[in-house]
């Protein structure tokens, strides 16, 4: 009975205590999560602000922030025509590309767009079609959600008008995390993956894309074929998001973003 | 009086309050799934194999899914439940104290192994394996149907051990000696008299042990391959129910999440059906030692 | 073909096999463990990880706080006070029911209930409730097996004895059920420690200390799981996963001994 009471008691208190309006919540895209940590405990440490972090996908920071369940969402993708709401905030703050990664035993160093497409939507299936060895490919992909993968697909072209994916269809390893990618690719000599540069170690192969090499000076040059920007949605008028993402795009919080791998935007 | 009068009393709103909060749950699963049924159609998601929630027209059949998760549950209990059963015998009557309680020690650990865990091991070992030697099948990568099956069996060991054992140790020892004394043998003992004193035990590992199967997400989701698809055979990847509610979860609106929470609707009618069909044949059997 | 002594042997051998295989799997998981993350256990991993070990230990002791008594009560009540009536069967069945509820469909009620319709902020409290209502069905279902296995012989001495209070009967059938209830918490603290998707919601992604329930954190299991999201997240990447997967297994190990602690000596005392 008095543990009853006493719980009944905690949730009354609890729901007295909800607004606090010191805090700012944070959630988006899985991408830009490791590099907003950085950004917001730099932040902490000279304002009198508690910033929370929840890294649930692209498109859930958008719906977060439209429904004001989140002060800011993070998204890896461009937000749609729907999702452009008179009332919300868009900002840049950083670019980034999506690299292709593949094992490193595969022979193969070099890609065009083309091929990509011809992989992912399954019309040639072997490396030795592209000059590598004789294995089947093996297609690794992230999750129907994901800002990273809409932005690629959108790249190589394989969705069609109606939104369906060509590649579900290929028995492709859905993943939904940067780590699983790496896993992945690293320990099969066949398979094939994507993810944000910042992100690539040592155990993959990150190839060229049309002979181009991806690293800051070429997506500087503009000369690498898939990049994209790393956006933060807000409402307008906001003063306490405002603030921060003011610190983000100032020399400082743009050091971080360097730091991290990404491009600052300039 | 009054002291008996009260923890009556409190014994009653515990019941009462527990299944309140049981109900509760189940509850906001079917509102929040029943408009999907209602617009998508029950009969239409259930029998068709089109899964594009995102598209212009979005589809929301989970046809291959459901069939995942079946095959994957019943292959996986068919595995688990005999070695958990028959090691369980073994533990407790077939080898010394020192052992069992060795074994056990580790068993009951494994049991609080979070599933990711699990997952990678089952992905480092067993696809690994699968990819070394069929690599040169089109669309095979490891991640698999049969990957799927062996990190459920291993999961799911723990908890049909555990309670199995605990079965088996609280029989009656006047039941082995009786049967003992009248001239069995100490195999027909175990597996004729004491297997069916601790029945109801046991059918309670295997139906905590079915529930950690079906429900299982984050190890299938490692293993498995997640593709959307009907698996030609057990080295194609594949997607459960579980998976594709916690992949799309996250992100979805609307329709779409209505129709994820429809998929916990049918899980938890299929753990309904399994829970009949077990005291089904637990009652069959005859009347247990209560 | 129990009674030929070739049956015998064939169960015997199938019975050992069985046991061997089990063996095997389950020392070939843990020795992964093992191996993969003592590697990683440094001065930073160990920095790292005290809030979250703190914050794991907060969630198993609230939910457990609340689960047993509620647990234990309850089927106390549906075994002694009741004739297994209509009710109790359907209750029976929605317990047994609800096991099978994956666990992301607890974690999106928690986010729907505790948080949009209650109100309640994200936090260690929250995650403790929902990880309540998880367990609350191995505790239930455990404690109604072992006070099963002793209803009849107590049943009948007491009444022997003449004591019908009903007190008494609990008294004793309590101490005897101790095995059964004591596996249930076991089962519960393995389940909790090593929850992710019903937690990771509604518990933030804090990896501070936490002050109070009311705090945001992240157990280890939900860190570990993040990590393996964004290996960026954590400064030994992926390796830091496997030597939290170590810590994670060490903290079940010492809970367990604690648990089997407190039976022996509430044993030796009564």
């Amino acid at each position: 009975m008095k543990k009853i009471l006493s719980l009944v008691l905690i949730l009354l208190v609890c729901t007295s205590c909800k607004e606090s309006s010191n805090q700012l919540e944070v959630s988006g895209s899985t991408s830009i999560a490791p590099v907003m940590e950085k950004l917001i405990a730099s932040y902490e440490k000279d304002n009198n602000v508690k910033i929370n972090l929840t890294a649930d996908g692209s498109s859930a920071g958008i719906t977060a922030a439209t429904d004001g369940v989140s002060d800011i969402g993070m998204s890896s993708r461009s937000l749609t025509k729907d999702e452009l709401k008179d009332d919300l905030n868009v900002n840049i703050i950083g670019i980034d590309a999506i690299v292709v990664v593949v094992n490193k035993n595969n022979g193969v160093d070099n890609l065009t767009i083309d091929d990509l497409h011809d992989i992912y939507s399954g019309k040639k299936t072997n490396w030795k079609d592209f000059g590598g060895i004789n294995r089947p490919i093996v297609l690794v992909s992230r999750e129907n959600g994901s800002g990273t993968r809409d932005a690629f697909e959108e790249n190589i072209k394989v969705k069609t008008d109606q939104g369906i994916s060509l590649v579900d269809s290929n028995n492709p390893v859905i993943v939904n995390s940067t780590g699983a990618v790496i896993e992945n690719v690293a320990q099969k000599e066949g398979a094939i993956g994507y993810m944000s540069l910042g992100s690539v170690d040592d155990e993959i192969k990150a190839i060229k894309l049309n002979g181009v090499e991806p690293s800051e000076q070429s997506i500087i040059d503009k000369k690498y074929p898939i990049t994209r920007d790393f956006y933060l949605v807000s409402k307008k008028d906001n003063k306490k998001v405002d603030e921060f993402i003011s610190f983000i795009l100032s020399k400082k919080g743009q050091q971080i973003m360097e730091n991290e791998g990404f491009i600052k935007v300039k | 009086m009054k002291k008996q009068v009260f923890f009556e009393t409190l014994y009653k709103l515990s019941i009462i309050f527990a299944s309140l909060l049981l109900l509760l749950i189940i509850i906001f699963i079917f509102l929040e799934g029943f408009p999907a049924l209602r617009e998508y159609g029950f009969i239409k998601m259930i029998f068709n194999g089109e899964w594009q929630p995102t598209a212009k027209n979005p589809s929301f059949g989970l046809l291959y899914m459901i069939l995942s998760t079946v095959v994957s549950t019943i292959l996986s209990l068919l595995i688990s439940i005999p070695i958990g059963i028959l090691s369980s015998v073994c533990l407790v009557r077939m080898v010394n104290a020192k052992i069992k309680n060795i074994i056990m020690f580790i068993v009951e650990i494994l049991a609080g192994i979070p599933s990711v865990i699990v997952g990678f091991f089952v992905l480092k070992t067993v696809v690994s394996f699968l990819y070394d030697h069929f690599y040169y099948m089109v669309g095979v990568s490891g991640n698999s149907m049969l990957a799927a099956i062996f990190v459920l069996a291993l999961m799911s060991l723990p908890t049909i051990i555990t309670v199995c054992v605990n079965s088996l140790e609280a029989v009656d020892p006047m039941y082995t000696e009786a049967s003992l004394g009248l001239g069995a043998n100490k195999i027909q003992t175990i597996y004729k008299v004491e297997l069916r004193a601790a029945r109801s035990g046991i059918f309670a590992a295997i139906v905590l042990g079915a529930g950690r199967v079906i429900g299982e997400t984050m190890a299938v989701m490692l293993v498995s391959g997640n593709a959307i698809n009907l698996p030609k055979n057990l080295l194609e990847p594949t997607r459960t129910l579980t998976s594709n509610i916690a992949t799309e979860m996250s992100y979805a609106s609307g329709l779409h999440q209505n129709a994820l929470y429809a998929s916990g609707i049918i899980l938890f009618i299929m753990i309904m059906i399994i829970n009949i069909v077990l005291l089904v044949l637990l009652n069959k059997g005859g009347v247990d030692n209560a | 073909m129990l009674n030929r002594s070739w049956g015998v042997t064939l169960i015997k051998l199938l019975t050992y096999l069985a046991t061997i295989l089990l063996v095997i799997l389950v020392f070939c998981l843990a020795g992964f463990i093992v191996i993969q993350g003592i590697g990683f256990l440094n001065k930073e991993l160990f920095k790292e990880s005290v809030p979250l070990i703190i914050t794991t230990l907060m969630v198993v002791g609230l939910a457990l706080l609340i689960a047993l008594p509620l647990g234990i009560f309850s089927a106390i009540y549906l075994q002694i006070y009741t004739n297994n009536g209509r009710f109790v069967k359907a209750m029976r069945f929605s317990i047994d029911s609800l096991n099978g509820i994956p666990s992301i469909i607890f974690g999106l009620f928690a986010l729907s209930f505790f948080i949009y319709y209650i109100g309640l902020n994200r936090s260690i409290l929250t995650a403790s409730l929902i990880m309540s209502i998880v367990v609350l069905p191995l505790i239930i279902k455990n404690t109604e097996e072992a006070i099963k296995t002793i209803k009849v012989d107590q049943i009948q001495g007491s009444l022997a004895l003449g004591a019908s209070k009903f007190t008494t009967i609990n008294r004793v059938i309590i101490p005897y059920c101790i095995d059964g209830i004591i596996n249930g918490v076991i089962l519960a603290i393995g389940k909790i420690v090593g929850e992710t998707a019903a937690i990771m919601f509604v518990i933030g992604t804090a990896s501070v200390i936490p002050h109070s329930f009311m705090d945001q954190g992240s157990t280890l299991a939900t860190k570990l799981y993040l990590i393996i999201q964004e290996p960026t997240y954590s400064s030994n990447g992926i390796g830091s996963a496997y030597g939290i997967a170590l810590i994670l297994l060490l903290i079940v190990v010492l809970l367990n001994l604690l648990v089997k602690l407190v039976n022996y000596l509430f044993k030796k005392r009564g």
